[in-house]
């Protein structure tokens, strides 16, 4: 696959809650191998976007297209096991199942190699001290960065994260952020919302703005900070 | 699609620069690693421990139905039924965390598979009662699919209707089934062998009930419990697993239906197919502790004898046992007696337990 070809298509999507349109065509191109950001005020659409690319939610209609094949209607696990994987807004561990288990229970190779895997993925976050733990127990910060660990368990081509910094202490923001271009030079394509615009203007090649579920700005940080719809969906006017 | 695990070697040599002590994260790290010590003592102790606890198990099998009075065998019978029950229902509900109250109907379904078989002679009996479990599991595959789809309360009451309809069918299917008159199975001169098939059936779902607690399977069923979403998009195909664990889970109750059937020699659909079936797997569990090995081992144990002494007292009472149970232990003690133990400190967390 060409670098610069899309790792990700949506194609016109819209979503309807009842009467409210969540999403209202919504037309992107995710570039490979390169940190994308997803920005937009509180109800923009942007978590909205993220359960319909990893299948949490369904369109309503347009197409989403992964690597040339249409994921629209696929359940979750067949579009993570083509090699989606996310983190929730608000965190989604399995509280009551240690720091470990949460990562091993969804590892994908033997248990051997699983166990490797998590260990060194644990070391990272720094959380192997608290890998006997219930994840229930951990801090909110923890908890973000156990539940960043465990979908790197799965190896995963695209990576959403949501809010990935937000509770973050700075020293781990800041090897968070290594992490994410480490990452990146290792081929994976991150797609990142958070309202932390410093940290995304310096990660970010690419940013795209929603606002009232509709595509507002595309383009580099630069243009995106100049550009006067950006800052009267931000700011009013 | 799976790259090799990647190493992180620059993370983990900027880790060990860090003192270890000095900052107030480590004191809170530590209590875990102290836990964990204790786990891992634990967890190297108990296989040798639930061996030899096994060994015993069947010796007493084997033996005390040829030493004790009839009334104890027959009250050891139940005791392993409930067991049986509870062990099989933890499977699925205590580990996934969808609560079936269809117990009673799978029970209901082996019993007259079972009762059918050896009342028409069709099969050995101890044959009749493996076809049972079969034929049970088999029956909960599309009730599986059917039902898994719903959560919470809503699984909960369809599994009721659905064990009610079974009932209701078997009940009119005269022809069959002979309706609400009932079965009649062979007089039984020695119901001793009915005995060793209990002992036999409970042993058989222990072990595959540890089996699955400490393999990667039991994690699979916890994280459906846990988050199911999560864990979908973290590509664990949930469904796959909860059917697969309920028609396992039905298999149990099935095989135990067919061999009170022939115990008891008469069976009718409100005896077999009766609620307090469910109630019984699912107070047993909830008292022992659901998503444990031993809980509902315990909690079996502990139920029926009592149930059995409220009765003797007052026939009325023993009725309350598991239902007032169930209430009691979800208002102050839930998570059971082994989650009471562990808040307690007094065993460490373990899959083994």
């Amino acid at each position: 696959m060409q670098v610069n070809s899309p790792i990700l298509r949506v194609e016109n999507v819209s979503r309807q809650f009842g009467g409210v349109h969540a999403l209202a065509g919504v037309t992107l191109a995710v570039p490979n191998g390169q940190i994308v950001g997803l920005i937009g005020p509180n109800g923009s659409g942007k978590t909205t976007l993220f359960n319909l690319i990893t299948g949490v939610v369904r369109p309503s209609s347009g197409r989403l297209v992964f690597r040339d094949r249409d994921i629209s209607r696929l359940p979750p696990h067949r579009i993570n096991l083509l090699g989606i994987a996310r983190t929730f807004q608000l965190t989604r561990l399995f509280p009551q199942m240690t720091a470990l288990e949460n990562m091993l229970v969804v590892g994908r190779e033997d248990d051997r190699a699983n166990h490797a895997r998590a260990t060194d993925l644990l070391e990272f976050v720094d959380l192997q001290s608290a890998r006997n733990e219930y994840a229930a127990n951990l801090s909110y910060g923890q908890q973000k960065l156990l539940e960043f660990a465990r979908l790197l368990m799965v190896d995963p081509s695209l990576i959403l994260l949501d809010e990935p910094f937000a509770g973050v202490n700075p020293t781990m923001a800041r090897r968070l952020q290594e992490r994410l271009e480490t990452l990146v030079e290792q081929g994976k394509t991150l797609l990142v919302t958070d309202h932390e615009m410093k940290t995304m203007m310096s990660i970010c090649s690419e940013i795209f703005v929603l606002d009232y579920g509709q595509l507002i700005a595309q383009g580099t940080p630069a243009t995106i900070q100049s550009d006067a719809r950006v800052m009267a969906a931000y700011f009013g006017r | 699609m799976i790259d090799p695990p990647h190493a992180a070697p620059s993370v983990t040599e900027e880790l060990s620069a860090v003192p270890e002590s000095g900052s107030g994260s480590t004191a809170v790290a530590r209590l875990p690693d102290n836990r964990a010590l204790r786990a891992q003592q634990w967890n190297t102790l108990l296989p040798k421990t639930y061996v030899i606890l096994l060994a015993l198990t069947v010796i007493w099998i084997v033996v005390f139905p040829q030493v004790a009075p009839l009334y104890y065998v027959s009250l050891a019978l139940v005791v392993l039924l409930t067991v049986v029950l509870g062990v099989s229902w933890n499977i699925i509900s205590g580990y996934t965390g969808y609560i079936s109250f269809g117990h009673a109907g799978f029970f209901g379904i082996g019993s007259y598979i079972g009762a059918l078989l050896i009342a028409h002679n069709l099969t050995a009996w101890w044959l009749a009662a493996i076809v049972a479990g079969v034929g049970t599991a088999l029956l909960a595959l599309p009730m599986g699919a059917l039902t898994l789809r719903l959560r919470g309360p809503y699984f909960a009451i369809t599994m009721f209707g659905l064990s009610e309809l079974a009932r209701i069918i078997v009940s009119s299917w005269d022809s069959l089934t002979g309706g609400g008159a009932g079965l009649y199975l062979p007089f039984l001169e020695d119901r001793t062998s009915n005995f060793y098939a209990m002992g036999i059936l409970a042993v058989v779902a222990i072990s595959v009930a540890y089996l699955i607690a400490t393999s990667g399977l039991g994690l699979k069923l916890m994280c459906i419990r846990e988050d199911e979403v999560a864990a979908q998009t973290l590509g664990v195909n949930t469904t796959w697993y909860k059917i697969g664990a309920f028609a396992l889970s039905a298999f149990f109750p099935g095989v135990a239906g067919a061999v009170y059937a022939r115990q008891i020699g008469y069976i009718d659909p409100i005896t077999v197919f009766g609620v307090i079936w469910s109630i019984r797997a699912v107070a047993t569990t909830m008292f022992g502790g659901q998503g444990t090995i031993i809980g509902p081992i315990l909690g079996g144990i502990v139920l029926t004898l009592a149930s059995e002494w409220a009765w003797a007292e007052n026939a009325f009472a023993y009725q309350i046992v598991f239902g007032g149970l169930i209430v009691l232990v979800v208002l102050f003690m839930p998570g059971g007696v082994m989650r009471l133990l562990e808040l307690r400190g007094w065993i460490p967390r373990t899959r083994q337990l």
